[in-house]
């Protein structure tokens, strides 16, 4: 095989294990010497199965190791009965000679006295199972507890260790088993590393009381203004008049003062709003976005400011420093100053420096008020992150701790897509539902309130915890469900929970149940419930809150339908009369509309949705203006003004004339854009209407009659059609409502039963497991999907699945669905899968996890579980948080000043935060590689060397080592169950004597280095190969 | 008897940890480029950048098959591109899609294939397998770990190699895995050993004379030392990387330290995929790698694709954009690269309710270089009857082309006369309608 020159490549397709290397062998490199391992044990030869005697059944051990996959010799020094250093068939007829043949003796030890292999040969004895023959290398049972440890529990610790030792191993594996009888009350380092995770949450309410986007009278700061100009009864009719953000340079602003630059550097704005009853105000919050800074009056008074100095500060006095900055500041003080009725809000703003590139002023007004009680939440989601980390190095509930890990893996959801949900809702009155911080904080308490489940329930039945994770308003995000409706059934969901949450990829389903299931799932969503009616599992999946989240009445103020007029869009309308550019005059009210045609909304052409149909459209004219008249006899009583649009493909909005609402895809088109503008990208009715909140046009009506006009355009010329169906509505907001942006209200399932199929469904249509769900009302609509999600615990597939998953993680990755459907996983876990999968059936219902779990462990017949097969020890690569973990508890350490989900990153795994929804692999392979080695190496090699990750000189001294050999001892014990070799050993203790140039030089204890070189001794101990491995 | 993984390992494996060169002379441009083309047979100059499209990219908008009357704004309601948006590659039938603009700078010069309708018999449409076939080479089997161009470079490895392939990634590419690693870095610059230099050695100490003798130092000197449980799996992927680790921090830091400007005008687009793309150039020019991957993820557009803006359209504008820059920075060697995109499989021809598409059949591919005949191959009248949007089920484009195909053309460019032990099964697959080569490369 090994030769030298341009190699001889061939492809070998070998495959046994679950994920198989296919080599293709390069001829060109050196064979590498491989030494046997020097842990050794005495043995007797010829004894294969290890029970002490020479008889048949170790001929028959060894042939069934040799040619039909029987389990691997703990010592194949003992079963090479003929000692010529290879394990054959020559062995096996060795022993049947000698046993019935008169055959020559067994070599030396020979089959009656314990001995050492006295030929040098490539066989290892690494474990001889028998307890009388004293052993050479490690000890047998350090091994057995180090594999436990290690598969069990994130790695050994010393004190886990003297546990196991001291209760026996069924003792401690029992107890893992039952976490519930570990007591963790006293467990000091693990409550205060969790409490420092969490957070005090006092949810508010705010009432908006002048909104941000208000129009504003403002007068550039080119003179000194008069020193009343904050005063409500200043009079400032001659200043100008435009919206808010007013500034320039940074393309956020409504309002644009296109000359500032270079010309003068502050602003003065004023405008007033009014409050019914000032005592209803509990807390007054002035919220202001300013670049760069302010000064703020209320009613005349000076309330707030930032960023720059003077009483007043003059109109050429520069801010302080550059910033552009959101911020709250509390007006509690100036409460006294609100009245009933009309107040005047003012504010001046100045930029650093008169070449500043941008400025901008956005101010808003709200009443706030505590909304709930005072709660304690999950920070944010990176400590949520570090739960993981915290539970897995310090709790003594380790079992529970890898399970609720593996599950929370297995079932993942991305945090990122549901704070990017929320971010996009809205409020009854189509404002904006939440910042960008309420958004994450609601993401985080999900994500760990489904996690938290998993981890509680980790030992439980598995149907639970499908069924908590198919109606989680995670996981319904996440995967689509909440988009799943009866008229377009979405398959991303019903899709995943068949490949990737119970049956596995192509396990006995097929693209039609995919289909059939999604129908299934129609209607699935989410709402808010006020806290008190958020349910516990089972009854938040069986019986969800209906109806729930928001609530409100809705009064048209221009309906669908007639009375408006409308001008095709041939020639601009009223083009400016010096150079023809587009104006918004023809959507004032006091514009003459009389020449214009009369028509009905929706107009436009080619969908089938239009009452007035532009038949002459396409290919013609780009855009079409209309306006409609509507009276209002008292703005005050207009609540929740909110205009909605559905259209295809664009469209910008006006009120009397000013611009209140424009499609994305006008964005960068002017104000107004041409008549013949093309939108940017298409849209279409079936989008879904947009809502847009008119609170801070409130001052544009007038009492009387008022203009609504709207511009459509088109994506192009021959578009196949146009539409605009717009409402004026006004909401009235229920006392019951739990808006979308209640900050104390609670994320729930919600079932909408217009949104569900009701047709009959039938999955696996002609096979045994063929479910037909009849056609019910949609009332009862929502046991569709309930029935087959209960029923997939029941179905083989489900439970090969999950058991082939647990097998990965506690025993060995040698086995994948793929490979036991080919036929090609090793028979010896083939038979673990099938007591597991008896395990699983076993129980009513199937899929108790603790009882698959001690059909996989339990040591009642230690010999007989393979998972205690010495040949499966130090066979699983760690994974990133296994790595992390363990790391750490061997140090009996701390994270130090690492942020241990960022080094889980940078070894390639995060929790939570996974784009894709299949969950992070078991397989040893997709953890290693350069760039994940050397991150791990780092992190140990920092770890070690940092004293605020733990105190080595006590670690050291309570363990009573100080020598390079006690030491090297220890940790070899400790972390490798003392499986390095002698020559390692040998090298390790060389090591701690070189001094940092490498020369010779012997370790001193209490010498100036000791200290360094230990640390750096620990940290390549751990940078070790041989430490990847558990 | 039935061998079995642990017994391969140990035979096939003993060879990957064997470099035991003394540390080479730093890889720096001049010297490998000086390499000689004797008339075109020395090949061992030939590179290729793998930019894989994480999701399944929709071919159909990526390269309009315009004259396909199914193609309209019934079946795609909102992703619907007009054929004046969109940019016309000149064969009266296909036109690329707008936020590729800049990628005609490099069709322009005849440079870049544009392969639509490839794809491989027995699709899968679940991302994971799909993905995995694509890296693996051996479509149907979901167990097979090592990749395709991992043992295209196997084939090409010649004995003083040292320094083949590398993934812009954190996690090595399925294409690139096997029993030797390859470099893996998500970033470059990061890619080092921290601490003073005295003690980086100290921990680092040397390889010992021979593989597994006694008289290493430090790091190295254990791992290339006597081993345990060299029966146990993982244990040549695990020793062979940590140890391959510092010859390639070495390299890579040199490369670093030789210093590094993009060339005649490139700009890489702004964000993750540019930057991955401009380390890619580095390594290019100032290494001897010969393979470079990148990932390029957010295809899986189920919903809000957008079509002349919008999600779609902004991820295109990256690779578009992208190829622009690779073109005019590696310019000097442009003729000695192809850059070649995979992605999983194409999407839905109809649009879906969201407003997007849903996993579907075969997709495009683009192959750019100097030594490429550009050109649109498999998207015309003669390969692209009217209604084909729709050939298999009424929902997908059928594939024409297998994507082993293309890349064994680019192996066989690259010099891999090994196609056998490259592709699993290439000589009988050959003769298939599905593997006749395009021709976008010179035989």
């Amino acid at each position: 095989m090994v030769g030298v020159g341009r190699l001889q490549g061939y492809f070998s397709p070998y495959r046994i294990a679950g994920r198989s290397w296919a080599l293709a062998i390069v001829g060109t490199l050196l064979a590498s010497i491989t030494t046997p391992v020097a842990a050794q044990m005495e043995f007797r030869r010829g004894d294969t199965n290890a029970d002490a005697t020479l008889d048949l059944s170790d001929s028959i051990s060894t042939l069934a190791y040799l040619f039909s996959g029987g389990a691997a010799p703990g010592c194949a020094d003992a079963a090479d009965s003929n000692d010529d250093g290879v394990l054959d068939l020559s062995d096996g007829i060795n022993t049947l000679n000698y046993l019935f043949a008169g055959g020559s003796p067994i070599p030396a030890p020979g089959p009656e006295e314990c001995g050492g292999d006295p030929t040098s040969d490539d066989l290892a004895c690494a474990v001889y199972l028998t307890t009388d023959c004293p052993q050479v290398g490690p000890d047998a049972e350090n091994l057995r507890i180090g594999h436990l440890l290690n598969r069990i529990t994130y790695g050994p610790t010393q004190s886990e260790i003297d546990r196991a030792r001291s209760i026996g191993i069924s003792a401690y594996v029992d107890q893992q088993l039952h976490p519930e009888s570990i007591d963790e009350s006293e467990n000091r380092a693990l409550t205060t590393a969790v409490e420092r995770l969490f957070t005090k949450f006092e949810p508010v309410a705010d009432t908006t009381i002048l909104p941000t986007g208000s129009f504003y009278r403002f007068r550039r700061g080119t003179s000194e203004p008069p020193a009343d100009w904050p005063a409500d009864d200043f009079d400032d009719s001659d200043w100008e008049s435009g919206r808010a953000s007013i500034g320039y340079g940074d393309g956020d602003d409504a309002t644009i003062l296109s000359d500032m630059r270079f010309s003068y550097v502050s602003v003065y704005l004023r405008t007033t709003f009014s409050v019914a009853d000032v005592t209803t105000i509990e807390s007054l919050i002035l919220q202001i976005t300013a670049d760069d800074g302010f000064v703020a009056y209320l009613n005349g008074v000076e309330i707030a400011r930032d960023n720059v100095a003077g009483s007043p500060p003059a109109y050429n006095t520069v801010a302080t420093t550059s910033q552009d900055a959101f911020q709250e500041v509390s007006l509690d003080a100036h409460k006294g100053l609100l009245r009933a009725g009309e107040n005047t809000f003012a504010v001046q703003v100045h930029n650093r420096s008169l070449d500043s590139s941008d400025l901008t002023i956005q101010p808003a007004l709200v009443s706030r008020a505590p909304s709930g009680s005072p709660r304690t939440i999950m920070k944010d989601v990176s400590s949520l992150q570090k739960l993981v980390h915290e539970r897995g190095v310090l709790s003594r509930r380790q079992l529970q701790a890898i399970l609720g890990e593996f599950w929370e893996n297995h079932l993942t959801t991305d945090y990122d897509r549901v704070v990017e949900h929320f971010d996009q809702l809205q409020n009854s009155d189509a404002s904006d539902a939440m910042t960008l911080e309420q958004a994450e904080r609601e993401a985080t308490q999900l994500e760990f309130r489904e996690y938290e489940f998993f981890y509680n329930n980790a030992f439980g039945n598995f149907g639970d915890l499908l069924l908590y994770s198919a109606s989680s308003p995670t996981m319904l995000i996440y995967l689509d469900n909440v988009l799943n409706f009866k008229d377009n059934p979405n398959e991303n969901y019903s899709r995943e929970i068949f490949e990737l949450s119970a049956f596995g990829v192509d396990n006995r389903y097929l693209q039609r149940d995919i289909e059939v299931l999604a129908r299934a799932f129609t209607g699935w969503n989410i709402c808010k419930v006020a806290p008190t009616n958020l349910q516990p599992f089972p009854a938040s999946a069986t019986n969800p809150p209906n109806p729930c989240g928001m609530e409100f009445l809705e009064s048209e103020v221009i309906a669908l339908g007639s009375g408006w007029k409308y001008l095709k869009g041939t020639s601009e309308p009223t083009p400016d009369a010096s150079g023809g550019a587009p104006t918004t005059q023809w959507a004032e009210s006091g514009f003459d509309d009389n020449a214009w045609l009369l028509g009905s909304t929706g107009i436009g052409y080619g969908d089938g949705d239009d009452a007035t149909i532009l038949n002459d459209m396409q290919n013609n004219y780009m855009s079409v203006y209309l306006r409609r008249s509507f009276h209002v006899a008292d703005p005050s009583t207009l609540t929740n003004l909110v205009l909605e649009v559905a259209y295809d493909d664009a469209f910008i909005a006006y009120l009397n004339g000013f611009e209140i609402a424009r499609s994305e895809n006008l964005s960068d088109a002017g104000s107004p854009p041409p008549f013949n503008r093309g939108a940017n990208f298409g849209h279409n009715v079936e989008e879904g209407a947009e809502f847009f909140n008119l609170a801070p046009y409130r001052s544009v009506i007038r009492t009387g009659e008022n203009i609504l006009a709207i511009q459509v355009h088109n994506v192009n010329l021959n578009s196949s059609d146009l539409s605009m169906l717009p409402r004026l509505i006004a909401r009235e907001i229920l006392p019951e409502s739990i808006e979308n942006g209640d900050a104390d209200g609670e994320w729930a399932f919600h079932f909408i039963p217009q949104e569900h199929d009701t047709g009959t469904k039938t999955l696996f249509q002609g096979t045994i497991y063929e479910i037909t769900i009849p056609a019910r009302p949609a009332a009862e609509g929502l046991s569709d999907a309930l029935d087959i999600v209960e029923s997939m615990v029941e179905h083989p597939s489900t439970a090969e699945f999950i058991c082939i998953k647990l097998i990965q993680k506690f025993v060995s990755d040698d086995i994948s669905l793929a490979s036991f459907k080919a036929g090609t996983a090793p028979p010896e876990l083939v038979e673990v899968l099938a007591n597991a999968i008896a395990a699983w059936n076993s129980t009513t219902p199937r899929g108790n996890i603790r009882t698959v779990m001690e059909a996989i462990l339990l040591p009642g017949r230690s010999e007989d579980r393979l998972f205690w097969n010495p040949a499966y020890y130090r066979a699983k690569v760690k994974t990133p948080v296994e790595f992390i973990n363990s790391t750490i508890r061997a140090l009996d350490g701390t994270d130090g000043t690492v942020t241990l989900p960022s080094v889980n990153a940078s070894m390639g795994m995060t929790f939570f935060t996974r784009d894709d929804p299949d969950g992070w692999s078991e397989f040893g392979f997709d953890w290693i590689d350069s760039g994940a080695v050397l991150s791990r190496i780092e992190f140990v090699r920092d770890q070690a060397d940092s004293p605020l990750v733990w105190n080595i000189q006590e670690y050291l001294s309570a363990r009573g080592i100080e020598s390079p050999s006690d030491v090297t001892a220890y940790f070899n014990e400790l972390l490798f169950q003392g499986t390095l070799t002698p020559d390692n050993v040998t090298q390790l203790i060389e090591f701690l004597s070189t001094d940092v140039d490498g020369k010779p030089s012997p370790l001193i204890p209490g010498s100036a280095d000791y200290l360094t070189r230990m640390r750096e001794f620990v940290g390549l101990l751990l940078s070790l190969p041989q430490w990847n491995f558990q | 008897m039935n061998v079995n993984r642990r017994q391969f390992m140990k035979l096939g494996a003993a060879t990957p940890l064997g470099v035991h060169t003394v540390m080479a002379t730093p890889w720096l441009a001049d010297l490998f480029r000086n390499h000689l083309h004797a008339g075109g047979l020395d090949l061992t100059d030939r590179r290729m950048l793998v930019i894989f499209q994480r999701g399944g990219n929709d071919g159909v908008n990526t390269v309009i098959p315009r004259g396909d009357s199914d193609y309209n704004q019934t079946t795609r309601p909102t992703l619907f591109i007009p054929e004046a948006n969109a940019i016309d590659l000149g064969n009266g039938f296909a036109q690329l899609h707008p936020g590729l603009s800049s990628m005609m700078e490099v069709y322009n010069e005849g440079d870049l294939a544009i392969l639509h309708r490839v794809g491989y018999q027995g699709q899968s449409q679940s991302h994971f397998d799909s993905q995995q076939f694509w890296e693996t080479g051996v479509p149907g089997d979901s167990t097979l770990e090592e990749g395709m161009i991992y043992r295209h470079i196997e084939q090409i490895r010649s004995p003083e190699d040292r320094f083949l392939a590398a993934a812009i990634n954190t996690g090595q590419l399925v294409s690139l895995k096997g029993a030797n690693s390859h470099l893996a870095a998500g970033s470059l610059a990061g890619f080092r050993f921290s601490g003073s230099p005295l003690r980086i050695n100290k921990f680092l100490g040397q390889r010992p004379g021979v593989a597994g003798g006694i008289d290493g130092q430090g790091l190295l000197g254990i791992i290339d030392g006597p081993r345990d449980f060299t029966d146990k799996p993982y244990r040549n992927l695990v020793y062979g990387t940590t140890l391959s680790l510092t010859d390639s921090i070495t390299t890579v830091q040199q490369a670093l330290a030789a210093g590094y400007t993009a060339e005649n005008g490139a700009a890489y687009p702004p964000g993750k995929f540019g930057d991955k793309l401009s380390q890619a150039a580095l390594l290019f020019k100032n290494t001897p790698v010969r393979v470079v991957g990148v990932n390029i993820g957010g295809w899986d557009t189920h919903t809000n694709q957008g079509s002349t803006d919008g999600a779609h359209y902004n991820l295109l504008r990256e690779v578009g954009d992208g190829f622009a820059a690779l073109r005019r920075d590696l310019l000097s060697i442009w003729d000695d690269l192809v850059v070649v995109t995979m992605t999983e499989f194409g999407r839905t021809s109809r649009e879906n309710g969201g407003f997007g598409t849903d996993h579907a059949y075969s997709t495009v591919m683009f192959v750019a270089g100097g030594a490429v005949n550009g050109g649109v191959y498999n998207c015309d009248t003669g390969t692209w009857a009217n209604g084909d949007l729709f050939s298999v089920n009424n929902r997908y484009v059928a594939h024409r082309t297998d994507y082993r195909r293309i890349f064994a053309d680019i192996f066989s460019w690259m010099g891999n006369n090994q196609l056998d032990a490259t592709i699993p099964g290439y000589s009988s697959l050959s003769s298939q309608n599905d593997f006749q080569s395009l021709g976008f490369l010179p035989g």
